[in-house]
């Protein structure tokens, strides 16, 4: 037979094999490691390193993570400072506002001599544009203009929002998103260059280069028109993606980053200790909670689904894995948003009513499947799933983990071949009302965008408009109407709530000006300096 | 007289690869009678083995054919032609399956057939393991643990199990050491006589041959240059290639080696005489005029232009 | 047909990661009675546990969902040795006869068979068992078919260049010459002596494919919760290997040595199958 190794192929296969199972095993470290040896530090640069991409830089319809970057490219008529007891709206672009005694008319004045960053000058076609604009488009968070009918131009820098109801429009044009004022000539551009990266803003930076899932750059804009004072502001802003957690823990470790998010709760207390890095715990509007599938077996049957609710141990979860960054919620709105309430209780943690509930069901199957879905990149999700996993074992449901990069299991969800039966969730609102939770995840849609629950409730929907219509005028009646509403979900079991969020801020302990403002979820890069 | 065996008439065969040719065999004709054996005697290279294989249907001849025919002169068709023919190979290493028991390997044949059950293959296994010698303690071993004597004993023992008429032994002891290869043709001889054997007796050595053939072929570049019954032979060599070979085996001059190692491909087609290049006793017509093998005596056929002629002469 | 191996002749070189391995399944399969912590096999959490450092209650520690390492990376060694196993048996039962065919009876068969097998090679290597593992779905079975899909090639290799050198093998002219059809060559006499190169491959390649198996479960194409697999292990660790080393050095470890001893055993079956040749 023929030889076909002779002694010195298998000494070099043998090493081969060495240096190829030596380097995979390297291959965890080295991708946890990563450095990008190419970013020198300079200092008038923020590294802010975040943990998935923008999607939709139109301003008129972006509706998700693409808060960080807009809200410094683009500005509001007003601001919602939500930071101390009493909320305050503070100027914006607009200047002033007063709103007619029926509360149907709100006027505007505008600041003048703000230009946006293409050169075009700020005034009332602008805002007058924007708001019909984003109400045709009718995606993103368009449905906060639902309650304008017209918008009056009085004057080149004033305008009259003329509303068909009472509403509170001062909280309406400082929403975190579908009120950020931007150029008409958006309409020149076409659709392509929209999509592979755009700014019409009149803010603080404007986009320099956006490398697909690498890197976001902005850069100041020297003509804003609250001018250039703070010492040690930065002239440059890098919005880093980095999907992996430990891989951002290094970065802020090691200063190659000034500010990271999404780093594991569990980790927080090693990163205390840390020099030069600071674990700041800031006010936040943002809670966690888990969609049931409505529409989809095995969970379209409401004893599954309160089955899931009673196995779900949201006891534990808060205290091993939430800590400290969480409080226990109250109901499906986080307990601080104003007029928030609760419903009279959530399904508690008890295994053997799920058990019952379950043979409640009683299902074709002796076992049924049932899938679940969550944002890999978060490692609470992943040990929630853990959690569910081993509860839903113990009382015969199998559970599938289908972890995901947000944007691909949202897309599934949408759907209901594809969609799974519970879905991680993370909300917080475009503008600071009950209402904007309530509207954006249980109104009936479709197709659904945020409704990832597939629920459809008539008497629902008209609550949910009902509340609404209280708020400006009757807020007490607002906040019994939401607690009914929340009886109804609790009662229809549409969702888990695991935790009311605050934001974990971590950052380089040099970098001075960050503020929790919990109307918004981000960061503003304006109020910053570096020290020494 | 009984009619030939086996008879093989204008033999042709060239070796292709890719633009090499090799002419391997050459116009070769052949026949062996029953209980004869047939010696072919050749340098390495000059198609023994080639002529075997064709033989044997293992490979298949350009040109001419192989017939063999039963008593009644009827063709044999092919499941009796296998079971007639029978061959051993040159070397014991490599005919033996280094992953079949010695048990297995000799069975093969029958095994191949399927006409037997497991009680008398067995028998037969038995029976031809005494006929050539081998302890039947090697049935359950390897090839590998046995010596080179037993495995060619091993080799001839499944050459006999189907009990054949005439056996090929391509080179049988060529790779055995001195002492071994007499045993084995000693063994080869008495089994001739056993079981009234033909053999087709193929080596480049001489005396070997002549050991134990009744007749003898002698293989030139592919043609068979003279044959004769081996005490003609042994008497009188026509051929000067003979004579030579002769000289070297009994005693005399050693052949040129490096003329051995030559390959005869087509680009040297030649026109003459394939011998004329080494012949001491060329005359001029041998390098234009290609010698047919011709009749010179009884049972005696040489192709060369010298002593030939003389012969008819006589006659 | 290994009759003919010593098991006392067996180098050294074999007997201790031999040993390793076998060491292992036998572990494997008495873990979830032997551990006190057999329940975390099933997917069972104890989150008041958390992160704890390799201890004698825990000896390689504990996950961030507070489940025994040690229980779970010794469990795992049956699930990555049953893709290890389960890639290289596929993989043979596909290439070998493939190969053989193409090697015997070579021509068109042979030229048909070895263009398809070029096709598959034309792939960089991880590629096909990424496509292939994201096309039929994330799963354990789709890993195992995935990867011997695009494994199998080396083998139809292998046996053909095998069948190629054997078919002229005195033995297999022998056989035809007894009227042996090529049923009965491939099987009797071809396949047996192609074996041993093939089985030292499959031996290394098991190794390899625990490594790949491994690299896609821990980009989400293979094995999940609560399946228990050391690719998934080093994934579902991997924020917290900085802080807790054990979490992914364990099963990174086993990955390592499992590899190893497949390769060692590899080149000590080679040596010793070669002690059957003539080349001695
Ligand atoms: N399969 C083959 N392909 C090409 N040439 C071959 C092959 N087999 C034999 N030959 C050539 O044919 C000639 C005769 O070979 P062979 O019959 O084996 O001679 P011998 O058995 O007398 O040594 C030699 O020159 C040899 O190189
Ligand atoms: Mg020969």
């Amino acid at each position: 037979m023929l030889k076909i190794y002779s002694i010195s192929c298998q000494r070099i296969a043998f090493i081969k094999c060495l240096f190829r199972t030596l380097f995979t095993a390297m291959f965890v470290i080295l991708i946890s490691c990563s450095k990008d040896h190419r970013n020198e530090r300079e200092p008038n640069t923020f590294v802010f390193v975040t943990y998935d991409d923008v999607k939709d830089w139109d301003p008129g319809t972006a509706f998700s993570l693409e808060v960080l970057p807009l809200s410094n490219m683009y500005e509001l008529l007003l601001w919602y400072d939500a930071t101390g007891d009493d909320p305050v709206f503070i100027p914006g672009l607009a200047t002033s506002y007063k709103q007619s005694p029926d509360g149907l008319q709100w006027t505007f004045q505008l600041r003048k001599k703000v230009k946006f960053h293409d050169g075009e000058d700020f005034n009332a076609e602008a805002v007058k544009f924007v708001v019909e604009r984003n109400k045709s488009l009718g995606r993103g968070a368009s449905y906060i203009w639902n309650v304008v009918r017209d918008v009056r131009i009085d004057n080149s820098h004033q305008v009259t929002f003329i509303l068909n109801e009472p509403a509170p429009l001062d909280r309406i044009v400082s929403s975190q998103y579908g009120a950020w004022m931007y150029s008409p000539k958006i309409t020149d551009i076409p659709e392509d260059s929209l999509r592979n990266g755009y700014d019409g803003g009149t803010g603080p930076y404007r986009l320099k280069k956006w490398i697909r899932n690498g890197e976001i750059r902005l850069e100041k804009f020297d003509e804003y028109w609250r001018g250039w004072t703070l010492q040690n502001a930065f002239s440059n802003v890098n919005i880093r993606v980095v999907s992996e957690a430990s891989t951002r823990i290094q970065m802020i470790k090691n200063n190659q980053a000034d500010y990271v998010t999404q780093i594991p709760i569990q980790l927080l207390s090693s990163l205390q200790d840390v020099k030069d890095v600071k674990v700041e715990i800031l006010p936040g509007w943002v809670n966690h909670f888990y969609l049931l599938n409505t529409k989809k077996y095995p969970t379209n049957d409401i004893n599954v689904r309160r089955a899931i609710a009673a196995a779900f141990d949201r006891e534990s979860i808060l205290r091993y894995v939430y800590k400290d960054v969480a409080t226990r919620p109250v109901g499906f709105i986080p307990a601080t948003v104003p007029l928030a309430s609760s419903p009279d209780s959530l399904i508690e943690f008890d295994l053997n009513y799920a058990k019952h509930l379950l043979n409640k069901a009683d299902l074709p199957d002796e076992s049924p499947e049932i899938i679940f879905s969550y944002v890999a990149t978060s490692e609470e999700y992943h040990l929630t799933s853990l959690m569910l996993l081993d509860n839903l074992r113990k009382i015969g449901i199998n559970m599938r983990i289908q972890p995901g990069l947000w944007s691909a299991i949202w897309e599934k969800a949408k759907y209901i071949d594809t969609a799974p039966n519970i879905i991680s969730m993370a909300w917080w609102p475009a503008y600071a009302s009950p209402s904007d939770w309530l509207y954006g995840l249980y109104y009936t849609q479709n197709p659904p965008l945020f409704n990832l629950a597939h629920y459809s409730n008539p008497v629902m929907d008209s609550l949910i408009a009902e509340a609404w219509k209280n708020e400006a005028f009757h807020p007490k009646n607002a906040q019994n109407i939401y607690k009914e509403i929340q009886n109804i979900l609790i009662e229809d079991c549409v969702a888990i709530p695991v935790a009311d969020l605050q934001i974990w801020a971590v950052y380089n302990s040099k970098i001075h000006g960050i503020r929790g403002n919990p109307a918004y979820n981000t960061l503003l890069f304006y109020n910053l300096a570096r020290s020494g | 007289m009984e009619p030939p065996l086996i008879t093989l008439s204008n033999i042709s065969k060239t070796y292709r690869e890719g633009k090499t040719e090799v002419k391997a065999l050459e116009n070769v004709s052949l026949v062996v009678n029953k209980g004869e054996t047939v010696g072919i005697i050749g340098e390495s290279g000059c198609g023994k083995t080639t002529l075997s294989q064709i033989t044997l249907g293992l490979l298949k001849q350009d040109t001419g054919h192989v017939r063999m025919i039963d008593e009644n002169g009827k063709k044999l068709d092919e499941k009796l032609f296998y079971q007639t023919i029978s061959s051993v190979f040159q070397d014991p290493w490599g005919s033996l399956n280094p992953r079949m028991s010695i048990f297995n390997s000799i069975a093969e044949p029958l095994v191949i057939t399927r006409n037997f059950d497991k009680h008398e293959i067995k028998k037969r296994v038995y029976q031809v393991i005494d006929q050539v010698q081998l302890n039947t303690e090697l049935l359950d071993k390897y090839p590998h643990t046995l010596s080179g004597g037993q495995r060619q004993r091993a080799a001839i023992a499944r050459a006999l199990i189907s009990d054949p008429t005439l056996i090929i032994l391509d080179e049988p002891t060529s790779a055995l050491d001195v002492s071994v290869q007499a045993q084995i043709l000693n063994l080869l001889k008495d089994l001739q006589e056993q079981n009234n054997l033909s053999y087709i007796f193929i080596s480049h050595d001489l005396p070997v041959v002549m050991y134990l053939s009744h007749r003898i072929a002698v293989l030139y570049r592919g043609q068979i240059i003279e044959e004769g019954s081996s005490t003609d032979l042994m008497g009188q060599q026509i051929h000067p290639y003979t004579k030579q070979l002769f000289s070297s085996a009994f005693g005399k001059n050693k052949l040129d080696k490096a003329i051995l190692d030559e390959v005869l491909d087509s680009s040297d087609q030649k026109v003459g005489c394939i011998y004329e290049f080494r012949c001491p006793e060329k005359l001029t017509q041998c390098a234009n005029e290609a010698p047919n093998l011709i009749k010179v005596d009884s049972g005696r056929e040489v192709a060369c232009f010298l002593q030939p002629q003389k012969q008819t002469e006589t006659k | 047909m290994f009759s003919s191996i010593n098991i006392f002749g067996l180098k050294r070189s074999i007997f201790l990661p031999g040993l390793f391995i076998f060491a292992l399944i036998v572990a494997s399969l008495l873990i979830p009675g032997l551990s006190p912590y057999s329940e975390d096999i099933r997917g069972a959490v104890h989150f008041e546990e958390s992160n704890l450092s390799p201890s004698f209650s825990h000896y390689f520690g504990t996950d961030a969902a507070g489940r025994d390492i040690f229980t779970l990376t010794v469990r795992a060694a049956l699930t990555s040795l049953g893709i290890g196993f389960g890639v290289v048996i596929l993989a043979m039962f596909i290439g070998t006869p493939l190969g053989l065919i193409a090697g015997m009876k070579g021509k068109w068969i042979d030229e048909i068979i070895m263009r398809i097998v070029d096709g598959f090679l034309a792939f960089p290597p991880l590629v096909l068992p990424l496509i292939i593992t994201s096309a039929l779905g994330p799963s354990i079975n789709n890993i195992v078919i995935g990867i011997a899909i695009s494994w199998f090639p080396w083998y139809v290799r292998i046996a053909r260049s095998q069948a190629i050198v054997l078919k002229n093998q005195d033995y297999v002219l022998a056989s035809r010459s007894f009227g042996g059809s090529s049923t009965h060559i491939i099987l009797k006499h071809i396949l047996p002596n192609s074996l041993p190169p093939i089985i030292v491959q499959a031996s290394i390649d098991a190794g390899y494919a625990i490594l790949v198996a491994a690299g896609l479960s821990f980009i989400g194409l293979g094995a999940h919760p609560p399946q228990v697999e050391w690719g998934l292990m080093i994934t579902q660790a991997r924020a917290h290997f900085l802080d807790q080393w054990w979490t992914v050095t364990f099963p990174g470890l086993f990955i390592f040595m499992t590899v190893i001893s497949f390769n060692l055993i590899g080149d000590g079956l080679r040596e010793t199958l070669n002690l059957n040749n003539r080349e001695e």
